[in-house]
């Protein structure tokens, strides 16, 4: 991973505290940091994000591209959005009911604004027996959408967290607005544990933004306790609630902390304690994937 | 008198640090509104009648009431003429937020910007940090100008 990566990580973490406000310390830090770059060291799916949390000054010399990126991905999501109305229509046509889920559940939920996240990929959701007619129907659609996004017609959800415990997500699924329509969305809290459940596919490209979702989604103030009576619900392991909090606490550690301890490195105890804990789950693949990739965005070594 | 709404769900608004940008998903084209513009599409969309605009602007700002009105009615016809906002009849307006100001308080409004770029899927082609101008960024191109979008560029000045 890049240095200038590692740092915009960095940001974005300390940036969740300021509740997608301007932060001091991010501004200061964003300030600090990004004056050796060029723009090709910038992840581009981050760039809207950093620029609607951080006050870049005009003077800035990415002030102009950053505006201008960030003008770029919302007029590219608002294509995609239209694309999502015009499937849903179709769907809902066929008395398909679908829910919206994966990272668009993500940016509906716990993004305050569209823009600031690239939408590449819809997953919709249907039962196991709508699914073989909602493909036919998305891939008959290919040749009018508009977009170059990915539309998945999946029912993964039954495969992720069961056949009982998706018919308990399609009763909690919750109402999102999509343009001019209404549409259903998987919960933030089976979202989580969907993808707390599958492997991500990590890769130098896709991992930031990963990050950047399961932070924004864990730091949103009622996920925790939420998150918390679905897995009692679910019936999960206490250990992956312990490793849930654990996260949780860890991830608005690092915004609380006092100035400038973010950019330390957490100390080595913290780091083993993450390890230990994550290897005692069931999912300790999936966890450790995580904390690996965080000890790593975060810049942190044993020594 | 007249007030005015969104002409639908095909026109998406989003305000970019003070820069109202527009697209209107129907006919592909892109809007960029700038300066004193900003605040004059958010009481016009929100259901203020011109007078009532022009009353919230001329209370917030220290320019000549008359001129103040000529950017509205310059930036409205625009916008009816490209049918981004329709007159309507219903819905409670907003409330502006300047009645409270002091006359120390207020500043020149600035000089309305609107840009319009008519080929939005055309803009999108283009790589959006390298293709574009380093200063203002994407959508403005600045290689290959002879297939750059239709741009056309309205200033009204004098405010």
């Amino acid at each position: 991973m890049q240095p200038p990566h590692s740092v915009l990580s960095k940001a974005e973490i300390l940036s969740l505290q300021a509740a997608f406000g301007s932060h001091d310390l991010a501004r200061e830090s964003w300030e600090i940091f990004c004056k050796d770059w060029s723009f090709d060291d910038l992840f581009p799916d981050l760039i809207p994000f950093v620029f609607a949390n951080v006050k870049i000054e005009d003077s800035n010399k990415f002030a102009g591209l950053m505006r201008g990126y960030s003008r770029y991905q919302w007029c590219k999501n608002q294509i995609v959005l239209q694309d999502v109305t015009t499937i849903l229509d179709r769907l809902e046509q066929r008395s398909i009911p679908v829910m919206l889920s994966g990272m668009f559940s993500v940016v509906q939920h716990a993004y305050p604004d569209s823009a600031m996240r690239n939408i590449h990929s819809v997953d919709l959701i249907t039962s196991v027996g709508d699914l073989q007619q909602a493909e036919n129907i998305v891939s008959s659609l290919n040749a009018c959408l508009k977009s170059h996004a990915k539309f998945n017609v999946t029912s993964n959800l039954v495969e992720c967290i069961g056949p009982r415990r998706s018919q308990d997500a399609w009763r909690d699924a919750v109402e999102c607005q999509v343009l001019d329509r209404k549409a259903l969305s998987v919960g933030i809290e089976d979202t989580l544990i969907c993808v707390l459940s599958a492997r991500p596919h990590f890769s130098s490209v896709t991992h930031v933004s990963w990050i950047a979702d399961m932070t924004t989604a864990i730091a949103l103030p009622y996920v925790p306790t939420s998150l918390n009576q679905k897995l009692n619900q679910y019936r999960v392991v206490n250990s992956i609630q312990t490793n849930l909090q654990y996260l949780s606490g860890l991830f608005l550690e690092a915004n609380l902390s006092e100035k400038y301890s973010a950019f330390v490195p957490l100390s080595n105890l913290k780091i083993g304690l993450l390890e230990s804990l994550l290897k005692q789950t069931p999912y300790s693949g999936t966890l450790l994937a995580i904390g690996s990739t965080l000890i790593e965005q975060l810049g942190l070594s044993k020594k | 008198m007249s007030r005015y709404r969104i002409a639908g769900a095909h026109i998406a608004h989003q305000d970019i640090d003070g820069e109202m940008i527009i697209v209107d998903l129907k006919m592909g084209a892109y809007y960029s509104i700038g300066g004193g513009g900003t605040a004059i599409w958010n009481y016009l969309s929100n259901g203020l009648t011109v007078d009532q605009t022009v009353d919230a602007l001329s209370l917030a700002h220290s320019t000549d009431r008359s001129e103040i009105s000529n950017s509205v009615q310059e930036l409205l016809k625009t916008l009816l003429q490209d049918e981004l906002v329709v007159e309507s009849s219903d819905g409670e307006p907003l409330q502006p937020d300047s009645a409270n100001l002091k006359p120390s308080e207020r500043l020149p409004m600035e000089p309305v910007v609107l840009e319009k770029f008519s080929d939005l899927s055309n803009a999108l082609i283009y790589d959006p940090i390298h293709d574009f101008d380093q200063t203002t960024g994407w959508p403005n191109l600045q290689v290959n100008p002879a297939s750059a979008p239709q741009r056309k560029a309205v200033e009204t000045a004098g405010l």
